[in-house]
């Protein structure tokens, strides 16, 4: 036997005998410290395969990057911790409805804050709101401003989260940003931080005013009954004239973060390491939603296994996961186990769901006529899919574009399968219908984790059965969405037909602004979400009427037709809504899960023991 | 007695012996008795021959079960929570995977693959090898100086690395892997073909080729090679479960063989992950791969042993052991041409 292969036979001899005493063994999980009063100390260890994606709050749009500036930035409202597993409970709701953070009062119609028919919103600012600053320095309505003119950074590459909130609902932002791009896209200007901040600062917009440093009015378009919601985004929250110093979404800016928050970065190292420390300039007394429990926080970034991670937070050596969702085959074994430590908490979304490239010229353009897609929206089996995920514990099977619980849900299902395991005679039939009677091959790209993998897998099995032929194009998280959104090339043969995506509401109940305009509304440029480019008229005047609703209840009826139009177009294929898993070290109590963070709340984590 | 009368006594019991006591023996045959009382040897052939039958027969048993390879069963093939059922449950006899496949099917499919790669590999290497080593040896010079160089250089390459890369690059499929496994398993075989070619080339039979006008392709091809089919024969041998490895080992790292088509490789990449839950999901597919590539191990190193009797192994000493009580063979073996000196089956028993 050479080397190599006496390696391999006693890898492979060391495999079988590991899977064998894995068999006969039982869990080692240790049980968690009984909850009760808050314990102040200790170091909250966070472990990420590779953290966040962007730390200036402009940019930041993952859960990841809103679980770390929860504790850094705060927003005017935004929303309280109260983990639940439950959907639409007393703790769903309060977790999910907007309460003051840095304003005194949430505005209302009846405190005056909602005024002129429910276009001017009027922030008052809590004093001894500060900045990190020698000395502390009180945030201010112009704090925020500054913040709302760096949604249009002109510089190049530069990534805003998602400015259609404010544009459609603000008056003068979207001319603002135009006339931002539009000077920027000179040769001639430079996009500089000197540049961008002179740009900034002698330009207006003109729904927003400072009456006083603490008084913050914002003049709509139109009424719109979700506004709350989108000023609780941590989009919306305050930066401070010191971040004019650097281009926005910049390394330089975020190796020199300020914090209003009950944390500060203390150390920066990206790609390895962040750690953030008590902010001595915050107050309890002005934050009813944060606390300092524990004393240091630190993100160890590079590790890359869910297994790793999961034996880590068992260990004890790390606490909570950032940016790595748990192994589905560990979930069956931990719930059996029974562990204080791991739930499967309360969330709403659509994950994941299949997108077709409607633009794709590919198999004589395919992916443009409706019978094919049809014939797809039959074929898939969604319960195969949703065992991948680790099954009806952790995820429901959903038929709609809006997941339960939001407002325009209604439950319908145009596609019914038996038992939601596919029609192959239905999909077959329409394939006929189409003028592919003998199947078509279509490409289809997923990211190349070991989940959207086996997800893969099963459509393509799935798909197979009425002859849909599918080749798998796999790509890096890191290039995913990029490429599944890069609509310049994206109707090129080649690119892909079909793809898996997911999409989690920006926030939760009167949330239809968040959904059917990122899916359907017309969009087609460079980091769309409609990445099919869909395009209709009928459906963006559908958007239209239910985000100038004057009511929840009306616009909850647009959303729904729009819904509906969406799954008679066959535009995507819903498949399942995710629950959210999460195991934590044993010492870990308090604030474990904020549906609206889409991760655990840090400020509101308390470790016993904290050492 | 007399010295001059015990030669007359022995070259009377000489010619009084019975003539058909005396028999030429092919250095093949030889091999081929040897090999046959070698009870691991055998059994490693019997084991290479039933994955063999296996493989060929996977679509039989695939209308037997009526499960194909590729087709998953979430209702009936995996549990409510999504985890593989465990074998014999609803038919599937080893089990299924990740996906609810069944498993026993899939492993007599990645048998094929293994199969084939290990064999269309090893073949293309073999053919390389032999020629380049012929060339290099036979010819000398600067011939023998520029293809031996590229033959170490090929060796020095650090060749996991390099496969990764060549995978990577030019889009993982089975074409891909063939030609990525066969360039880096020639030229071990080369450099053995180049020593042996310069040891040959200056024996008399190719003198004698030489001087009655054969070309240097006739002489290499047809007086040289047959004489190093040996060795080459067990090299080949131990390159097929070296191949088989390298596949999986690919496969494994997602380089290989793709989904939905299955590998050992990439059946135990998707089993990793369930180790704890559905020890069957590893267990089956290791086993395959440790028993094929064990199997041919073994046979290569029988098939060595039996080449060359100067070298015995563990396993084959309890054999001569048994038959140490034995009489005596009278035969007196006659060592063919292509082989070296032979020793008589009775000083080995």
């Amino acid at each position: 036997m050479t080397l190599l292969t006496k390696r391999i036979a006693a890898v492979a001899a060391a495999l079988l005998a590991a899977a064998l005493l894995a068999a006969c063994g039982s869990s080692s999980n240790t049980p968690s410290a009984s909850s009760g009063k808050p314990v102040y100390g200790g170091t909250l260890h966070i472990v990420a395969a590779s953290g966040p994606d962007h730390l200036d709050t402009v940019p930041a749009y993952t859960t990841y990057d809103y679980e770390l500036s929860r504790a850094y930035a705060r927003q005017l409202v935004s929303y309280p911790t109260d983990p639940t597993t439950v959907l639409g409970s007393a703790a769903w709701v309060k977790s999910t409805t907007p309460t003051a953070d840095v304003a005194t009062v949430v505005p209302s119609t009846s405190n005056g804050g909602i005024t002129d028919g429910g276009t001017l919103y009027t922030f008052h600012i809590k004093t001894g709101v500060d900045w990190d600053t020698t000395p502390p320095r009180q945030v201010t309505a112009e704090d925020f401003i500054r913040q709302f003119k760096a949604y249009c950074n002109p510089a190049p590459g530069g990534f805003v989260g998602n400015p259609l909130y404010s544009e459609s609902t603000i008056v003068g932002m979207t001319a603002y940003c135009n006339a931002e791009l539009a000077y920027f896209a000179n040769p001639k200007h430079a996009a500089t931080a000197a540049d961008i901040t002179n740009f900034q600062n002698t330009h207006t917009i003109p729904g927003l005013s400072a009456p006083n440093s603490l008084t913050l009015q914002i003049k709509l378009m139109h009424p719109a009954s979700d506004f709350l919601n989108i000023m609780a985004m941590p989009f919306a929250s305050a930066r401070p004239v010191e971040y004019d110093n650097y281009v926005p979404n910049s390394l330089q800016l975020d190796e020199h973060t300020l914090s209003d928050g009950p944390y500060k970065i203390s150390s920066y190292i990206p790609g390895k390491s962040i750690t953030l420390v008590r902010n001595s300039a915050w107050k309890q007394s002005t934050d009813p939603l944060r606390h300092q429990y524990v004393s240091t926080i630190v993100v160890t970034e590079g590790v890359t296994s869910a297994a790793t991670q999961l034996a880590d937070m068992e260990a004890g050596t790390q606490d909570i996961p950032m940016d790595t969702n748990i192994d589905p085959a560990a979930i069956p074994g931990l719930l059996a186990s029974k562990v204080p430590n791991f739930k499967v908490w309360a969330w709403d979304d659509t994950i994941p769901y299949v997108v077709f490239n409607l633009r794709s010229p590919d198999a004589g353009g395919a992916m443009s006529k409706l019978l094919v897609r049809q014939a797809v929206e039959y074929g898939v089996s969604k319960i195969a899919v949703q065992k991948v995920y680790g099954g009806p514990s952790v995820s429901k099977i959903i038929n709609t574009t809006i997941p339960p619980g939001n407002v325009g849900y209604v439950n319908f299902n145009l596609y019914p399968t038996p038992q939601n395991n596919g029609n192959p005679a239905m999909c077959k039939s329409d394939l006929t219908k189409a003028g592919y009677p003998h199947g078509v091959t279509l490409t289809y790209m997923y990211q190349n984790d070991s989940v959207d993998t086996s997800a893969f897998t099963a459509i393509q099995a799935s798909l197979k059965l009425c002859g849909i032929n599918l080749i798998g194009k796999s790509e890096p998280a890191s290039s995913y969405y990029t490429d599944l959104g890069n609509s310049p090339v994206n109707n090129k043969p080649g690119t892909y037909d079909m793809a898996s995506g997911e999409w989690i509401p920006d926030w939760f109940g009167n949330n239809g602004r968040t959904i059917i305009p990122a899916f359907f509304q017309t969009n087609c440029t460079v980091n769309t979400v409609n990445y099919g480019c869909y395009s209709s008229a009928k459906m963006d005047n559908l958007i239209n009427e239910a985000e100038t609703a004057p009511t929840v209840a009306q616009a909850g009826s647009f959303w729904h037709q729009a819904d509906l139009l969406a799954l008679q177009q066959a535009l995507i294929v819903p498949i399942q809504s995710q629950l959210f898993p999460i195991y934590t070290s044993a010492r870990v109590h308090g604030g474990v899960w904020s549906p609206t963070i889409g991760d655990p709340d840090i400020t509101n984590i308390w470790l016993n023991p904290s050492s | 007695m007399s010295i001059a009368t015990e030669f007359a006594a022995e070259a009377h019991a000489t010619e009084s012996a019975p003539e058909q006591a005396i028999e030429g023996r092919s250095q093949w045959y030889l091999t081929w008795r040897r090999l046959r009382h070698d009870r691991v040897a055998v059994g490693s052939v019997v084991v290479i021959l039933i994955i063999t039958l296996l493989a060929i027969a996977a679509p039989l048993f695939v209308s037997l079960t009526h499960h194909p390879p590729d087709s998953t069963y979430p209702l009936t093939g995996t549990t409510a929570a999504g985890l593989p059922v465990a074998p014999g449950v609803h038919g599937f006899w080893l089990g299924t995977d990740d996906v609810g496949r069944d498993l026993f099917i899939r492993i007599l499919y990645g048998a094929r693959v293994s199969l084939f790669v290990g064999v269309v590999t090893t073949a293309i290497a073999a053919a390389a090898g032999v020629s380049m080593g012929l060339i290099a040896g036979y010819f000398g010079g600067w011939v023998d100086a520029v293809l031996a160089r590229f033959i170490d250089a090929v060796l020095a390459f650090p060749y996991v690395v390099l496969a990764l890369a060549l995978a990577v690059v030019l889009g993982p499929s089975l074409p891909v892997i063939i030609g990525v496994i066969s360039f880096f398993s020639w030229a071990a075989i080369s450099r053995i073909v180049r020593g042996q070619t310069l040891s040959l080339k200056e024996k008399e039979f190719v003198e004698a080729a030489r001087s009655l006008g054969a070309s240097p392709w006739r002489i290499m091809f047809l007086d040289i090679l047959p004489n190093l089919l040996a060795p080459v024969l067990v090299l080949a041998t131990l390159a097929i479960p070296q191949a088989i490895v390298f596949e999986a080992t690919l496969s494994y790292l997602g380089l290989g063989i793709q989904q939905p088509t299955p590998s050992w490789g990439n059946i135990l990449a998707e089993a990793q992950n369930f180790y704890q839950e559905a020890w069957w999901f590893v267990v089956f597919p290791a086993a395959a791969l440790l028993i094929t590539t064990l199997a041919f191990n073994l046979l290569g190193d029988g098939i060595r042993d039996a080449m060359d009797p100067r070298t015995e192994r563990v396993f084959a000493a309890g054999r001569k052991r048994r038959r140490r009580g034995r009489a005596p063979a009278r035969t007196v073996a006659v060592t063919a041409a292509a082989g070296g000196p032979e020793q008589p089956s009775s000083a080995a028993s």
